[in-house]
């Protein structure tokens, strides 16, 4: 399995919180919140071809009423897989911070 | 007014779609339109709008980038294949392109011919409001004849009474006003002239015929002022300043020089060196009688300019009451002629020059699309046969993931490169063959000219685009829609019947083209050979022509005339004022017993030596020749066959006549003699003699201007030699020569012309079709050599099978022949109708130019069938 990046995580956390109102700006917002950091729509558009590619997420598209400009919207789903990578990405992180003390930052923080 | 949804801007949204792959194209505009919306909700339309259209700009350098990068790589491999093709194909593809070269290398020639014939006169300014009057002439019995020719009055009655008349300017054509030709010298150089014209001073401020020096307004003012060209300055002066200079003519008259014109062009309907104040006339012993400014005198050009927007059809008629009310029975009516027009429409009598010929011009320009079509045809045929060798290719490029779209893209850019190629190599052409076909036009056309004209610009592009796409287009709709696995199992694809039948139309077509071009060819030559060979009523061969400019010895050319017959190599000599092919001027005519109600018609008049009816083996049908026993025969006249027609009454011979000279008898009736070209019939014409002594006759203005000598067929040179040194005896004028049978055959110099390029370009047409027939034979020779192979096997000769394959051609050839020959006998039936002496279309014409098509194609054929049959049939089996 591969390791997912961090913009990846975060996009499909935000796929899986935004449940059935995940499309492109909701999740942009949504990524933009985590990191604190405005990201641009190209850079989620190339993430979420990524995962799209390898099937973590799916897309329906569907008609939405007229007082938008587009004429319909891409809706994206986790699937199985990416909930399985997401669980994966969530132990990893575990496994990586296990035994590491907080002090070691504190200390350095109040420096 | 901004409507909601203007924010963003639909171009944007449009701009930002085409960038954007298709799967996503849906996602990225609906997001990016709700981030707008927010911005608006925030920010106001404006920087929404504002931050859209920065967002799609942004983008478009980096779209462009990946576009280029991949298009690049494609278009690499595009190249890359059509030059293997290319290569493979080293047969098809020359004669592709040759034929097209040499097509497209002709049609611009012929389209640089045309542009030019149609440029005559447009250089000046005020070109569309010009005109020149020209008059008709009622004639009895025998139509009405046109004359370039206006009394001199008429220019200030029109300027006093015509309105609409802006500016007036005459240009003296007067026959017999031997002053204007002659010996001009400037002291160093001297030398006989005679593009000399007599000009009011208002033709300058009519023509743009601009000045190198001196002042337009005055230049033309005083009398024996005269104007020369910057060329013929050069000629005379060097390079001194000729201004203020004298030039002496035939040491009898000085000129003073008022100006220097520019160099006229070529393509002007008037072409002169000098031209000198109209004012000099009265001072001229023609033009002190008072006999210049009156109706009765038919010896001026004379040019309009009208008002801007002024009618010419009003200007006309006012003209014809203006002239009613001055001489009610005047013969003559007056029309008007754009100048613009003359050269290409112009034939009439007096013309300043010979001028082209419209139907001359829609003839060559239907050879020119003829050609075009044919070498397009030939394109478009050998490129579908060939493009059916490439549906491999064509299969596995779509095995390999390219779209219909990107098929079409292949074929129509690899068509619109090689009729690119072509254009740009036939231009390289015309450059190279310009200055000879100007030489063969007798024309002057530069380059250069060409290149500044838009129309041709556009011409040529347009011709590249559609060559280009009409040939590409079938192989790349054709070939983009076959079904990849189809494709592939196959190495040919002989089963498609459609682009066969597409391919026979093309082949019937340039038959059909070829043997039309062919007949017509026929039928010009023969008719050309009629005019060269017919009778024309007068002895021409071994006739030596000296034209007169001494004027004293013009006056006084008996002594001349005596010294030449002594000579025994000059079997004998007589003078005219006319040579009897070319008989021009007249004047109008009464006679005893003419009916009241018949105005004066013009007849012809030449003035001519005693025995210049027997020099010439003119034949009398009644009445006797001119003879010195009969004193009263200075008066006399002779008239021809078609004169005494006009006249109405048989039997004319002692009746009294009068033109223009005076009353006299008629004495004799002259064989009808083509005194003209033969594309006009006959018309009346008198005859009187050259004789000084009677004051009351106005038989004294005739002129010798011709001394006709007739010579033995050997040792040409040496008597050209005696006739000049005894011509030398009586005159330091230089001496010069013509021969009568070519100055007649300069009469056809035009349809000469014509026929000879005529042939030429059928010639280039055929030839193009027979490129594209070869090459279309051996291709499908090619594609059938298995069958050929097979019939080879079983036991067929080899005559059996080239014969199977030239059946093919033989078929669309007798097809094409049933085409043919009707439309070319209705056309060519329709231009000799424009000859008044006309030779027969023959029938065996539309047998042999089909047979001749006919050898021309088993020529062609034949080479590739006997290639195909004579293979060995194991070679050809072999490959599967």
């Amino acid at each position: 399995m591969d390791i997912i990046t961090r913009l990846e995580e975060a996009i499909l956390i935000a796929v899986w919180k935004l449940q059935d109102n995940a499309y492109g700006v909701t999740i942009n917002n949504s990524v933009s919140e985590f990191f604190d950091k405005k990201y641009t729509m190209g850079a989620l558009y190339y993430s979420l071809d990524q995962l799209l590619r390898k099937r973590y997420v799916d897309k329906t598209v569907k008609h939405i009423p007229k007082e938008s400009v587009g004429r319909s919207r891409t809706y994206y789903r986790l699937t199985r897989k990416g909930e399985k990578a997401l669980q994966e990405a969530k132990a990893h992180q575990e496994k990586l911070w296990k035994g590491i003390p907080d002090l070691a930052f504190k200390a350095k923080e109040s420096k | 007014m901004k409507k909601k949804s203007d924010v963003p801007a639909p171009l944007a949204v449009w701009l930002l779609s085409r960038m954007t792959r298709e799967d996503q194209r849906e996602s990225v505009i609906d997001d990016f339109a709700e981030i707008c919306m927010e911005i608006k909700k925030d920010k106001g339309p404006q920087t929404a709008r504002r931050w859209y259209w920065a967002q799609v700009l942004k983008s478009i350098p980096m779209f462009l980038r990946i576009q280029m990068s991949w298009g690049a790589a494609m278009f690499k491999n595009y190249l890359t294949i059509t030059l293997r093709n290319l290569k493979r194909h080293k047969g098809y593809s020359s004669i592709n392109t040759a034929g097209l070269i040499l097509g497209f290398t002709i049609v611009l020639l012929i389209t640089i011919y045309i542009r030019y014939e149609f440029s005559f006169d447009r250089f000046h300014e005020n070109a569309d409001s010009i005109y020149r009057v020209i008059s008709k002439s009622k004639e009895a019995r025998s139509g009405s004849v046109w004359w370039n020719a206006t009394p001199g009055l008429l220019k200030s009655t029109l300027l006093n009474e015509c309105p609409d008349v802006e500016n007036a300017a005459r240009l003296c054509i007067w026959k017999s006003m031997i002053n204007l030709r002659g010996l001009f010298s400037s002291g160093k150089v001297s030398d006989f002239e005679s593009a000399v014209y007599l000009v009011d001073f208002e033709f300058l401020e009519i023509f743009s015929f601009p000045l190198v020096a001196g002042d337009p307004k005055t230049d033309l003012n005083d009398p024996f002022s005269i104007l020369l060209t910057k060329e013929t300055a050069e000629k005379y002066f060097g390079n001194e300043d000729p201004v203020g200079k004298l030039l002496n003519v035939d040491k009898t008259y000085d000129y003073e020089i008022t100006g220097v014109l520019e160099n006229i062009p070529v393509n002007s309907h008037i072409h002169f060196d000098f031209l000198i104040s109209f004012n000099t006339i009265y001072s001229f012993p023609e033009g002190r009688e008072g006999r210049v400014d009156v109706w009765g005198s038919n010896n001026y050009i004379t040019y309009l300019k009208l008002n801007k927007g002024a009618d010419p059809k009003k200007v006309k008629d006012r003209m014809d009451e203006i002239i009613r009310s001055y001489k009610e029975r005047y013969s003559n009516s007056f029309f008007l002629d754009p100048v613009t027009r003359i050269h290409l429409h112009s034939n009439i009598n007096l013309d300043l020059e010979a001028n082209s010929d419209i139907r001359f011009i829609y003839i060559i320009s239907a050879i020119a699309v003829f050609i075009l079509l044919i070498a397009c045809f030939n394109y478009m045929n050998l490129s579908t046969a060939r493009s059916s060798l490439r549906c491999k290719e064509v299969g596995i490029r779509k095995v390999v993931g390219a779209n219909r779209k990107n098929l079409v893209n292949q074929f129509i850019g690899e068509s619109l490169l090689f009729s690119a190629a072509a254009v740009a190599i036939s231009v390289l052409l015309v450059k190279l063959l310009l200055p000879a076909f100007s030489r063969f036009m007798d024309r002057d056309f530069h380059l250069s000219m060409f290149f500044k004209d838009p129309l041709i610009i556009i011409f040529i592009l347009g011709i590249t685009l559609i060559v280009g796409l009409t040939a590409g287009s079938y192989p790349a709709f054709f070939l983009s829609g076959f079904r990849p696995a189809h494709v592939l199992r196959k190495a040919f694809l002989t089963d498609s019947k459609k682009p066969f039948r597409v391919r026979n139309v093309l082949v019937v077509l340039q038959f059909t083209i070829s043997i039309g071009l062919i007949i017509c060819t026929f039928v010009i030559h023969s008719q050309l050979n009629y005019i060269k060979e017919k009778e024309l009523g007068f002895k021409k061969d071994h006739i030596v022509v000296v034209r007169m400019q001494d004027q004293r010895l013009r006056q006084n050319y008996e002594a001349l005339l005596e010294a030449f017959k002594q000579q025994s190599k000059i079997l004998d000599a007589t003078v005219s004022d006319d040579l009897p092919h070319a008989i021009v001027g007249g004047g109008g005519t009464d006679w005893e017993g003419k009916e009241p109600d018949i105005t004066y018609p013009s007849f012809y008049n030449a003035f001519v030596g005693y025995n210049f009816l027997d020099f010439y083996d003119m034949e009398l049908v009644a009445g006797r020749n001119f003879s010195k026993l009969h004193p009263a025969d200075e008066k006399a006249y002779i008239v021809n066959e078609t004169a005494i027609k006009a006249m109405g009454i048989e039997d004319r011979v002692g009746k009294k006549f009068r033109d223009w000279k005076g009353w006299g008898i008629i004495v004799g009736v002259v064989k009808d003699f083509h005194f003209a070209s033969l594309k006009q019939a006959v018309k009346p014409v008198v005859m009187s003699l050259i004789y000084k002594g009677n004051e009351d006759h106005l038989n004294k203005y005739a002129t010798v201007n011709y001394f006709s000598l007739k010579i033995g067929s050997e040792n040409v040179p040496e008597t050209l030699k005696l006739i000049e040194t005894t011509y030398k005896k009586y005159t330091d004028y230089p001496f010069s020569f013509t021969f009568l049978d070519e100055r007649i055959d300069r009469l056809y110099r035009s349809e000469q012309k014509m026929g000879q390029s005529f042939f030429m370009f059928s010639m280039v047409a055929i030839f193009i079709a027979c490129l594209g027939l070869s090459g279309l034979a051996s291709f499908t020779a090619e594609q059938k050599t298995k069958e050929i192979g097979i019939r080879r096997i079983l036991g067929a000769s080899i005559p059996g099978v080239v014969f199977l394959q030239i059946k093919i051609f033989f078929k669309w050839l007798v097809f094409s022949t049933l085409v043919a020959c009707p439309v070319a006998y209705i056309l060519m039936n329709r231009w000799i109708q424009d000859f008044a002496y006309r030779t027969n279309i023959q029938i065996w014409f539309f047998a042999v130019a089909p047979s001749m098509a006919a050898l021309i194609a088993l020529f062609t054929i034949s080479y590739q069938s006997i290639k195909a049959a004579k293979a060995n049939p194991v070679d050809s089996l072999r490959y599967e």
